[in-house]
């Protein structure tokens, strides 16, 4: 399995939430909202490139629309490795955040 | 505006265009331009645009990275097929690597040289400044230009023109023995100049100033390694030096860096101008013809033209008598372009010729080189077919693929470099004792060589390349992919066909003209000269220098194997023209040239020549010394009647007052026609005006004892001169004539050989491919009963009729060529049929050796095996 930085976890996500609709514009706009920042387009751009490269999502011509110049968009799906790695991930974090959780809970009581 | 037209967005989509893939740009315009219209009713448009900007940027910074991994693994792979083809077809890389290295090489030497050449006097600081005076004397029908110039040319030209800065003469005189620190040493080049020449030059002084080292009149600057001969370490500086000859000390005021080899000026030491006031009676300011050298410097971007334009007329300005106009040549142009009286004095002078020569021939064995290549790589186009085929279905596009081949064929270029280096290294200590230079081969020094190395090898790679590169890309995958591979097509055959023609017409040609060359130099060394130069000993002119001849003579010829001793000049030395000549009878305004030698009356029987009419000079001392001898060419000149009895009238300078003289002489005798010189030059006019104690004395001894002859002679030079025993054979100093016409010979032979050598290699690849093709078909003929030799006559016949049309091609270029060269002697052979035809025997009997083989083999093979089915 190979690892997912913090920002490919985040793009992973939003192509997640985002279905048949993701594509590099859609996924930028999802995670601005969602983290309340604006996330410029190339900042999406390179983990979309590494996780195609490790296999985690496919992506294909989708069609084109009269707004883009004619333009077709490259539409992005999770593979079943990329769901896998994200399971993964959140399994590994969860053990990594355990102790962490539990302090908090003991400072707040 | 529309952002579309603007030229910072197209430029940076450009670029974001040329590093991502297609789906990627387009997609990632298409997501830019979308949320741009969203943008731009939300920011407006000035922002918006610069967003716009910064995501095509930003997105470059992304995809970049990736492009470059894919070209790296993209490269990875070609190179590992490159490397593959050239493991696996060991005989073609052999041929084409072998001959490319050697192409490759011959074209290194030949950049080394030329680089040497074409650097000459470019050194100097000033040296696009720096001009030297030429004059150039019509009379009649004949211009003679001449590199010497009166004396007083420079002072007026700097005085009268604003264009002129600085002046200089010069001139180098040979073999001098100097005599300092307890040491007499020879020097072999003895300069005088005036002070102005380390103003002009670039010359650099490692002691003493350079501002005054020559404006005393006794002083002398040595070169570092003459210094160091003489002192050691010591610092010469304030020094006393004699000069043999000249009584006279002079004091040592400066030392400068040893000349470089690239400079046409050259001297061990130099001495002021003033010298040749005393010594030779040169004007310090004189427009009379002398034998002195004029360098000018000018401002900084004159036009030559218009300038020499404005002082042609200076010299006859100041003497009405002249016939004489003065011009300039640039100091860069001394060295290969200038063809003038005098040159010969110019140190290790070139010849524009030679660039031409040794340029073309070294690129035609390359464009050899790479015709086999490109013979090859075409002709096992269906070896690779598949390969190609494959790359097509997976994707490949013409251009990948084409740059793929070129890739290739340049990886086996740099391969070949590899070798090519090697060969130079080996062969340079050859080539330079050939051209008579010190060339070194150093890549880590020189940006220049590297460059041309390099520049070489990735022209050669991309010529051969090109053609092969252009008929594999363009392969039809569906046929590539088919089992039976491809064949080459009719054009390709044909093309194949011209390029093997080329090969051979050039290889013909080379050959040609090395036979003619050789046929010309014995023709050279056979031909009568009209005397007879074996047995003749010229010991150096000291030996009866200044000095009552008569004892020194006696005590030579009581040897009885010394014959006859003859003073004066030589019939190896270059007269001198005079066109002072008056007779009775001649038209006043026609201008002729006579050239004079001073001889005395054992003249004729030393050199074993003949009278056509009249006598020579008496043997009784004293008298016909107002006598004339004139050859047969004089003779013509003066009409049909005999000229005996003619009285000549003539100006000569006296080599004692420095005045000049009239001079009435009558003709006693023609002397039968010789070559004075080289056979280079024609027979020209002489008169032959009788004269004693000429310096140049000649002695005709006994051939079989030289060596007996020569330690004599030395015992008597001992006894008589204080300086070193010199001397020259007369027949060596012939043959030095043609050392220049031998080296062309020499290195026609061997660039003949090398083109042979190469094309037999590549026809030798060519026949084993084209045989290894029909192998089916000459299975089938064997069976249905043609005989071995029937086969093999069938084979052969494909490649004669591309011989025949070679030779038929060549023999004319050759015949061009070989005139061409011929014309620089004013004797010659006159190349016919036969060079020729043995041209194309030689080319043939070697392009057979070099198929036979491979066709009697194929022609032998049998049946069974070549039409076994697996």
């Amino acid at each position: 399995m190979i690892p997912l930085s913090r920002r490919e976890e985040q793009v992973l996500l939003a192509i997640w939430t985002l279905k048949d609709k993701a594509y590099l514009l859609s996924i930028k706009k999802h995670l601005s909202t969602v983290t309340d920042t604006d996330w410029s387009l190339s900042i999406v751009q390179k983990p979309l490139i590494q996780l195609e490269k490790k296999g985690y999502i496919t992506t294909n011509m989708g069609e084109a629309t009269p707004v883009r110049g004619g333009r077709r968009k490259k539409m992005c799906h999770i593979t079943k490795s990329g769901i896998d790695a994200l399971k993964a991930l959140r399994k590994e974090q969860d053990i990594l955040w355990e102790d962490f959780l539990n302090i908090e809970v003991r400072t707040i009581r | 505006m529309d952002k579309r037209n603007n030229i910072f967005i197209l430029f940076f989509m450009k670029i974001l265009k040329l590093v991502s893939t297609e789906k990627e740009y387009e997609s990632f315009i298409g997501d830019v331009e979308e949320f741009y219209d969203e943008l731009i009713s939300e920011k407006g448009w000035y922002s918006s645009t610069t967003w716009y900007i910064i995501q095509i940027i930003k997105s470059i910074g992304v995809n970049f990275p990736v492009f470059l991994i894919w070209r790296f693994t993209m490269l990875k792979n070609y190179f590992k097929i490159a490397l593959r083809n050239i493991k696996n077809y060991k005989t073609y890389s052999f041929i084409n690597i072998s001959g490319l290295a050697v192409g490759l090489a011959s074209c290194i030497l030949v950049f080394l040289w030329l680089n040497d050449e074409m650097s000459f006097d470019k050194f100097h600081d000033n040296s696009n400044e720096l001009y030297r005076a030429i004059s150039i004397t019509t009379a009649a029908d004949q211009t003679i230009s001449s590199a010497r110039t009166p004396t007083g040319i420079g002072a007026a030209l700097v005085e009268q023109y604003p264009e002129f800065i600085n002046y200089t003469r010069y001139q180098c005189f040979e073999g001098t023995l100097i005599e300092a620190n307890e040491r007499s040493l020879l020097c072999n080049y003895l300069g005088v100049a005036d002070q102005s020449i380390f103003e002009m030059f670039t010359f650099d002084f490692i002691s003493g100033d350079s501002e005054t080292a020559l404006t005393e009149k006794y002083s002398i600057v040595l070169t570092e390694s003459l210094a160091e001969t003489f002192f050691g370490d010591e610092d010469p500086v304030g020094k006393i030096m004699n000069l043999q000859i000249r009584r006279e000390p002079f004091k040592v005021t400066g030392v400068i860096e040893d000349l470089p080899e690239n400079s046409h000026i050259h001297f061990d030491c130099i001495l002021p101008f003033s010298v040749c006031y005393d010594w030779f009676h040169a004007e310090p300011a004189g427009w009379e013809p002398s034998m002195y050298y004029t360098y000018l410097q000018t401002e900084k971007g004159i036009d030559r033209e218009s300038v020499s334009e404005k002082i042609k007329g200076i010299i006859k300005e100041n003497d009405q008598n002249s016939l004489t106009e003065l011009d300039i040549q640039s100091l860069k142009d001394i060295h290969l372009s200038s063809d003038l009286l005098g040159d010969m004095d110019n140190y290790k002078k070139g010849n524009i010729k030679f660039i031409y020569i040794y340029g073309f021939t070294a690129l035609g064995i390359l464009l050899i080189a790479c015709i086999n290549f490109m013979n090859l790589s075409t002709a096992k186009s269906s070896r690779r077919a598949k390969e190609v085929g494959l790359r097509k279905v997976v994707g490949a596009r013409k251009k990948q693929l084409l740059n793929q081949f070129l890739g290739e064929s340049v990886i086996l270029t740099l391969v070949a470099l590899v070798f090519s280096i090697t060969i130079v290294r080996l062969l340079l200590p050859a080539f330079n004792s050939l051209t008579d230079k010190n060339l070194v081969f150093d890549m880590s020094m020189n940006y220049i060589i590297i460059a041309g190395c390099l520049g070489i090898t990735l022209l050669t790679g991309l010529l051969s390349g090109v053609y092969p590169a252009f008929i594999l890309s363009t392969l039809n995958p569906v046929k590539g992919l088919r089992d039976k591979g491809l064949k080459g097509g009719r054009g390709g055959i044909l093309l194949r066909k011209a390029l093997v023609i080329t090969q051979f017409v050039l290889s013909v040609i080379l050959i040609a003209v090395t036979l003619a060359v050789y046929d010309q130099l014995d023709y050279i060394s056979n031909k009568p000269l009209g005397y007879e130069p074996e047995g003749i000993i010229i010991p150096g002119g000291y030996l009866f220098w200044n000095r009552n001849p008569e004892p020194v003579k006696n005590e030579l010829l009581s040897n009885p194997d010394i014959f006859s001793i003859s003073q004066g000049i030589p019939p190896s030395a270059e007269l001198t023209g005079n066109n002072s000549f008056s007779w009775a009878g001649k038209n006043p305004d026609e201008v002729l040239t006579f050239y004079t030698a001073y001889v005395d009356q054992y003249y004729l029987e030393t050199y074993g020549m003949d009278l056509v009419e009249g006598r020579f000079f008496s043997k009784e001392y004293g008298a016909d010394l107002s006598k004339l001898v004139v050859n047969e060419t004089a003779a013509n000149v003066f009409g049909d009647n005999s000229p005996l009895g003619k009285v000549l009238r003539y100006r000569i300078q006296d080599f004692d007052t420095g005045e000049f003289n009239i001079f009435e002489g009558e003709v006693i005798g023609v002397l039968k026609d010789y070559h004075q010189g080289s056979l280079h030059n024609e027979i020209e006019p002489t008169v032959f005006i009788h004269s004693r104690g000429h310096p140049y004395t000649s002695i005709k001894y006994n051939e079989d004892k030289t060596a007996d002859v020569l330690k004599f002679i030395e015992q008597i030079w001992g006894k008589y001169v204080d300086y070193p025993y010199t001397y020259t054979l007369l027949n060596e100093t012939i043959e030095n004539f043609y050392t220049n016409d031998r080296k062309t010979g020499k290195v026609f032979m061997s660039f003949a050989l090398l083109a042979i050598f190469i094309s037999c290699l590549g026809l030798f690849g060519l026949t084993s491919y084209t045989t290894e093709q029909r192998k089916k078909e000459i299975g089938i003929r064997k069976v249905l009963g043609t005989s071995n030799s029937g086969i093999t006559f069938l084979l052969f016949r494909e490649f004669f009729v591309g011989l025949a049309v070679s030779l038929v091609l060549a023999c004319p270029i050759a015949w061009v060529i070989m005139r061409k060269w011929l014309e620089s002697f004013a004797y010659r052979i006159d190349p016919g049929i036969v060079t020729l035809l043995t041209a194309c025997f030689l080319a043939t009997i070697t392009v057979l050796i070099s198929i036979s083989i491979q066709l009697i083999k194929a022609a032998g093979a049998n049946p069974v095996d070549t039409l076994k089915y697996e």
